[in-house]
């Protein structure tokens, strides 16, 4: 149960990715073989693009690979060292946090718009949807990285006193 | 100034400095501008939507995945063996060859850092083994990986397209000689770097019916920019859709043709891909947002008017420009400074007559100086992880490359027949 969660985001990013190239293949297809251009593909690659980007934030964040510039953490000793990921990660909260409330609170009012994106037809807020979930993952996954961090920083530190 | 830019530009710069990631350090400036501000929310919201759903940006995750396929595929080592017979046997042999690669490799991959990786990874210890100096053949490599982004197709001129709303299609084109003069300036460096060094063996040059070999192994890796460039410059693709056949080209020949992936890779690719791209595009979407809240304070105005008596000289401002994009360049991270920079500079280039495609070229090549120098230098960073020495001992070594490049930034700036010359 624990193992098929922790590889959710991760799954269901890559496999946006790759629904996305065959989107846009088909497009291609259609046009320059079939000589019939089709509307849909374009707008869906673009929302399965979205959909992966901030899915795949929370991935990113789980395996701690967003980019950041490290010269403090890597350079100024073992205080900055030990002490700078924690402070990351409550940073990261907070924003993704706020995100996540805000980017519902966006939802929630395109859900009261009833707009409909246009060559597709699927409601608007359908596609705004991902941004608080995937913030809100991005959170938990920032709050199990601190965890993980406060347990490695303090419990040597009770080891060495 | 107003107290929200104020406010936001100092949470800015001091996450960014505690090392917190920089989508979420930009992101976090940018929700203090909106609540110091009392802007709706909801703005912010938007932006993340709006600034990343546009059909060009598309083609980012395309060559990023197209570039991971075949950095796990078999092809960078074909794209070597070919450099190897055309200019292994020139004094510093194996520095021309890695810079051909990195050549060669920049035509399928559109990253810096992914282009070191590739190529640094096979011949940094292949130099090595050769009698080069370690710091020298890291050096080589990393300046060499700019070319990924020089030449296309490129994800940062992909972003600077889309920010200046200059055709891709046409920063593709442009960018296509700058990137091999970029290249020669570096081999003859490294020839000269070489000679006076006594660096590396003297080979025989090889046979015609070898390089014909090379030449036939490397055809399926060679076919992917005259599918890319050739889509694009006969019309008949846009650089989206050219990625995307880039993607399936690469995933065809490497799976049925040369049979080097596996399922797991596969796998792997996908998750890397997937993790690259999201960390790109969280820190493009909040930049972004971070443009639009300079642009409702009019700092771009404000710059302006700062700079106005420069507008009327066209070559002082150029030069006021590049330097400032040097100096940024070693601070910020490449996209996040195309995108906050380029709406600020845009109105006070077009006014002296600046041609944006040409400024695109003038752009990435000084995001592609700051790749190469500390404190944040992406490739430096890479090249260092490959080769185990220190970050110091790396950046004294890429000093005459990176003077190099910025004495052939100079000339890109002030001859724009050399970008603009194809389209």
């Amino acid at each position: 149960m624990l193992n098929t969660l922790n590889k959710t985001e991760g799954f269901i990013s890559s496999f946006f990715l790759g629904l996305m190239t065959v989107v846009i293949i088909i497009q291609v297809i259609f046009r320059y073989f079939i000589s019939y251009s089709l509307a849909w593909p374009e707008e869906l690659g673009r929302y399965l693009f979205i959909a992966s980007v901030y899915i795949g934030a929370s991935y990113a964040e789980q395996e701690e690979r967003h980019l950041a510039i490290t010269v403090m953490r890597t350079n100024c000793g073992k205080w900055c060292a030990r002490y700078i990921p924690i402070l990351v990660q409550f940073v990261t909260i907070a924003f993704s946090l706020t995100m996540a409330v805000w980017g519902y609170k966006m939802t929630m009012f395109m859900y009261n718009s009833n707009q409909l994106a246009p060559a597709i037809q699927i409601p608007m807020y359908i596609a705004y949807a991902v941004i608080p979930f995937g913030m809100a993952a991005m959170a938990f996954r920032a709050f199990m990285n601190l965890v993980k961090y406060m347990k490695t920083t303090f419990c040597k530190n009770e080891l060495t006193v | 100034m107003e107290l929200p830019i104020i406010l936001s530009v100092i949470t800015l710069v001091s996450l960014l400095i505690l090392s917190v990631p920089i989508g979420v350090a930009i992101g976090s400036c940018v929700a203090v501008a909106v609540i110091s501000g009392g802007l709706p929310p909801e703005f912010l919201i938007q932006k993340l939507f709006t600034s990343i759903d546009s059909f060009p940006l598309l083609a980012v995750p395309f060559f990023i995945l197209a570039g991971e396929i075949m950095q796990k595929g078999s092809m960078a080592q074909a794209l070597l063996n070919i450099s190897r017979c055309l200019v292994g046997h020139i004094t510093g042999g194996m520095a021309h060859v890695s810079i051909l690669t990195c050549m060669f490799y920049g035509s399928l991959s559109g990253s810096s850092p992914a282009t070191v990786a590739a190529v640094g990874g096979i011949m940094i210890p292949a130099m090595e083994k050769d009698g080069y100096d370690k710091p020298f053949a890291t050096a080589v490599n990393t300046a060499g990986g700019c070319l990924g982004v020089m030449i296309p197709p490129s994800v940062p001129l992909i972003i600077y397209g889309t920010t200046a709303n200059v055709s891709v299609g046409d920063l593709f084109i442009a960018g296509i000689i700058p990137g091999i003069f970029i290249g020669i300036l570096l081999m003859l460096l490294s020839w000269f770097l070489a000679k006076k060094n006594k660096y590396g063996h003297i080979t025989p040059k090889a046979p015609f019916g070898e390089t014909l070999k090379a030449l036939n192994a490397a055809k399926y890796a060679l076919f992917v920019p005259i599918i890319v460039l050739g889509g694009i410059y006969g019309g008949i693709t846009t650089p989206t859709e050219a990625g995307a056949i880039a993607v399936i080209y690469a995933f065809i020949v490497e799976c049925f043709v040369l049979r080097t992936l596996s399922v797991r890779k596969i796998i792997d690719i996908f998750k890397g891909a997937s993790i690259t791209n999201a960390s790109i595009f969280l820190v493009v979407a909040t930049a972004t947002a971070f443009g639009q809240i300079l642009l409702i304070y009019n700092v771009p105005d404000v710059l302006v008017s700062a700079l106005s008596g420069l507008v009327g000289n066209q070559v002082l401002l150029l030069f006021v420009v590049v330097i400032f994009l040097i100096i940024m360049g070693t601070f910020m991270d490449a996209l996040a400074n195309i995108l906050i920079l380029t709406p600020l500079l845009q109105p006070l280039l077009i006014t002296a007559g600046v041609d944006m495609t040409h400024f695109g070229i003038i752009m990435i090549v000084a995001c592609a100086i700051g790749f190469l120098t500390p404190p944040v230098g992406v490739n430096l960073f890479v090249g260092c992880g490959i080769s185990k020495i220190s970050i110091e001992s790396l950046s004294y070594a890429v000093l005459p490359f990176v003077g190099i490049m910025i004495v052939g930034l100079f000339i890109l700036t002030y001859v724009p027949m050399i970008s603009l010359i194809l389209l």
